[in-house]
């Protein structure tokens, strides 16, 4: 052992723990008490929130090494894992197990990994590689914009085919945004939101479910007994916490109506448990999100990180506001989870690499205007 | 005519731009997440805790006993007495209901022996009664099943007892059960119906979606007030009780 390799670990540790993973650390634990305030009362009270806290430490471990690995490491070593990532996209179609009408989890010894999940920060790198390599024709509709939506399309597919379309919504909006962001022309998005209408409609009509979804939206009271359900359930959950909740371990109505209290409605089960007070900082954090990685794009000169940065943070932010914007009634619902609070070992190993990205492009903010890498 | 291509620093300098309208665009999605958890949390709390007042809380009456009907000298001439009846609703699901009648007929003891599992089968749906008069330890035994199944269930009922002589029983009169309450109709239960029968007190528990109760959510909202003892102008004198004999 010389004398660098004490240095060397603490510059790993210096740029591994940063102020922004802390505060994810501190979210994924206070994950872990919404999870157990939503399951306590089960046979197994410790079986969710037992599993979420081993892959909250496995995620503590990826997110500081990530955060402290090299830009140029990352960018070396991120095709080969979209490569495999990619493929389980496509086997978890054959091998996967299904859950409640979706397959997009493989199972093996009670320990679920969902592919989709873990592709979103892989699948921002491939977007702004793409977007970096074609950065010359930005303005363009052939060199400049369809190589990207290509890489769109190659990752929703398999995805689609689950069906996971919340899934999918989430990498749709990031493209879109982070396109628009990176210069593209929001006139090539608009006209293939209008190409890809007629499908759209065609896809939502031909799937029982989904048409069910819309309309118990639209007239949530008038489906009140069966698809209607949930979207009431979700009003009534956070009515009843009112300004200040009834407190961590009184969420009476999301443990007794609200399906899914621990995954896909947590944010109403907190809800019920701190009240609208409570709640407010958890838009006040994602508002933070946002803000900081505005500011780390200002401080880049570099079109690779700022589009990375771009779509890690839209990533996220758009997963979340879908989430509460479902939990609150003014989406049709879907199963998105909340990034680091929700239940899901796989939606936590993704947040945390994003956030990692974010840390470790963030450190090289400062390098020179890059042309051709 | 081509496009212009476009250097990397222009492209930087316009993201930089199109980024702070995606903070804008961020922000005012989160304002209107704000007002809307405000709206259903605050402005509209009461009118969705109406809807699930409606829908999950249950209220029910907890009857009180009736009072007795006293003779001259204090000798009871009528009381009544509690009793705990256990009655289950047969499943349709043949598994569940033989599980269930295997558990009941190992754990409480409390079927008529004359009864058989066949004979329960053919009869799956319908509500039969268990047993009339359950003991403590009976009861201590049934009640962890009636939290676990919901088609197992114990209630209390009253009985009125009245004086054996017929002579007495006619002035005494008799009562109706309504509502689980006993209600006189004749005689000196109907004249001093409204003594005799006191206050019931009210309850309220919460059900959960299949339409169980959620045991810790019950609560006690009124006080039962027992019913009054009354002194009627009749002596069971011992010349009567020698002549019943």
């Amino acid at each position: 052992m010389t004398r660098k390799t004490p240095v060397k670990l603490l510059t790993f540790l210096r740029h591994g723990i940063t102020p922004v993973g802390l505060a994810c650390i501190g979210l994924g634990l206070l994950g872990c008490l919404a999870i157990y305030n939503a399951t306590f009362h089960l046979e197994a009270p410790f079986q969710y929130v037992g599993r979420q806290f081993v892959w909250l430490v496995l995620a503590a471990t990826l997110l500081v090494t990530v955060s402290a690995t090299d830009r140029k490491r990352i960018l070396r070593v991120f095709p080969w894992l979209a490569i495999v990532v990619y493929a389980m996209l496509w086997l978890v179609l054959r091998l996967g197990v299904s859950v409640n009408g979706m397959t997009g989890w493989f199972a093996w010894h009670g320990i679920f990994l969902q592919p989709s999940e873990v592709a979103k920060p892989l699948f921002v790198l491939c977007l702004a590689s793409g977007l970096q390599m074609t950065a010359k024709h930005r303005g363009e509709f052939k060199h400049g914009y369809l190589p990207v939506l290509g890489i769109l399309l190659a990752w929703i597919l398999p995805i689609m085919l689950q069906p996971d379309f919340g899934t999918v919504l989430t990498y749709i909006l990031t493209f879109a945004i982070v396109y628009a962001c990176m210069g593209g022309r929001l006139l090539y998005l608009a006209g293939t939101a209008v190409v890809s209408l007629p499908a759209v409609l065609l896809i939502v009509g031909a799937t029982p479910y989904l048409r069910d979804r819309f309309t118990s939206f639209l007239h949530p009271a008038a489906h009140a007994e069966t698809s209607g359900w949930h979207i009431l359930q979700f009003q009534r959950t956070l009515a009843s916490g009112g300004a200040f909740g009834q407190s961590w371990g009184n969420a009476l109505w999301a443990r007794t109506y609200l399906p899914f209290g621990y995954s896909d409605s947590i944010f109403a089960t907190i809800g019920e448990s701190m009240g609208f007070v409570g709640l407010l900082p958890f838009v006040l954090i994602l508002v933070a999100w946002v803000m900081y990685g505005y500011r780390r794009i200002q401080r880049t000169n570099s079109y690779l990180t700022a589009a990375t940065i771009t779509g890690m943070v839209v990533c996220l932010e758009v997963q979340a506001f879908i989430h509460l914007s479902v939990n609150l009634g003014m989406l049709p619902p879907t199963g998105i989870t909340l990034p680091l609070i929700s239940y899901g070992g796989s939606s936590l190993i993704a947040t945390v690499t994003a956030v990692g990205i974010v840390e470790a492009f963030s450190r090289s903010s400062d390098e020179p205007p890059q042309e051709n890498t | 005519m081509t496009t212009p291509e476009r250097s990397q620093s222009t492209l930087i300098d316009i993201s930089r731009s199109r980024t702070l309208f995606l903070v804008l665009f961020f922000g005012l999605w989160s304002l209107a997440v704000t007002a809307r958890l405000a709206q259903i949390m605050v402005v509209n709390r009461r009118h969705y805790l109406l809807e699930m007042g409606r829908s999950s809380w249950h209220q029910g009456i907890l009857p009180a006993i009736r009072g007795r009907i006293l003779d001259v000298d204090g000798r009871p001439l009528a009381w009544s007495s509690r009793h705990f009846v256990c009655k289950w609703q047969i499943p349709q699901n043949t598994a569940v209901a033989q599980q269930q009648w295997h558990a009941l007929t190992t754990l409480v003891h409390v079927l008529p022996k004359t009864w058989s599992l066949n004979n329960m089968l053919t009869r799956s749906g319908e509500t039969i009664l268990l047993h009339d008069d359950l003991n403590a330890t009976q009861f201590a035994k049934i009640a962890p099943l009636t939290e676990k199944w919901n088609n197992l269930y114990v209630a209390s009922r009253f009985q009125r007892h009245h004086y054996p002589l017929h002579a007495i029983r006619k002035r005494l009169g008799h009562v109706q059960i309504v509502n689980g309450m006993e209600i006189g109709v004749s005689g000196y239960e109907l004249a001093h119906d409204s003594l005799l029968r006191g206050r019931p007190g009210m309850f309220r528990v919460m059900l959960d979606p299949e339409g169980r109760w959620i045991p810790s959510t019950w609560e006690k909202i009124r006080d039962i007030k027992p019913g009054y003892d009354v002194y009627v102008p009749m002596r069971v004198s011992p010349l009567t009780e020698e002549t019943r004999q």
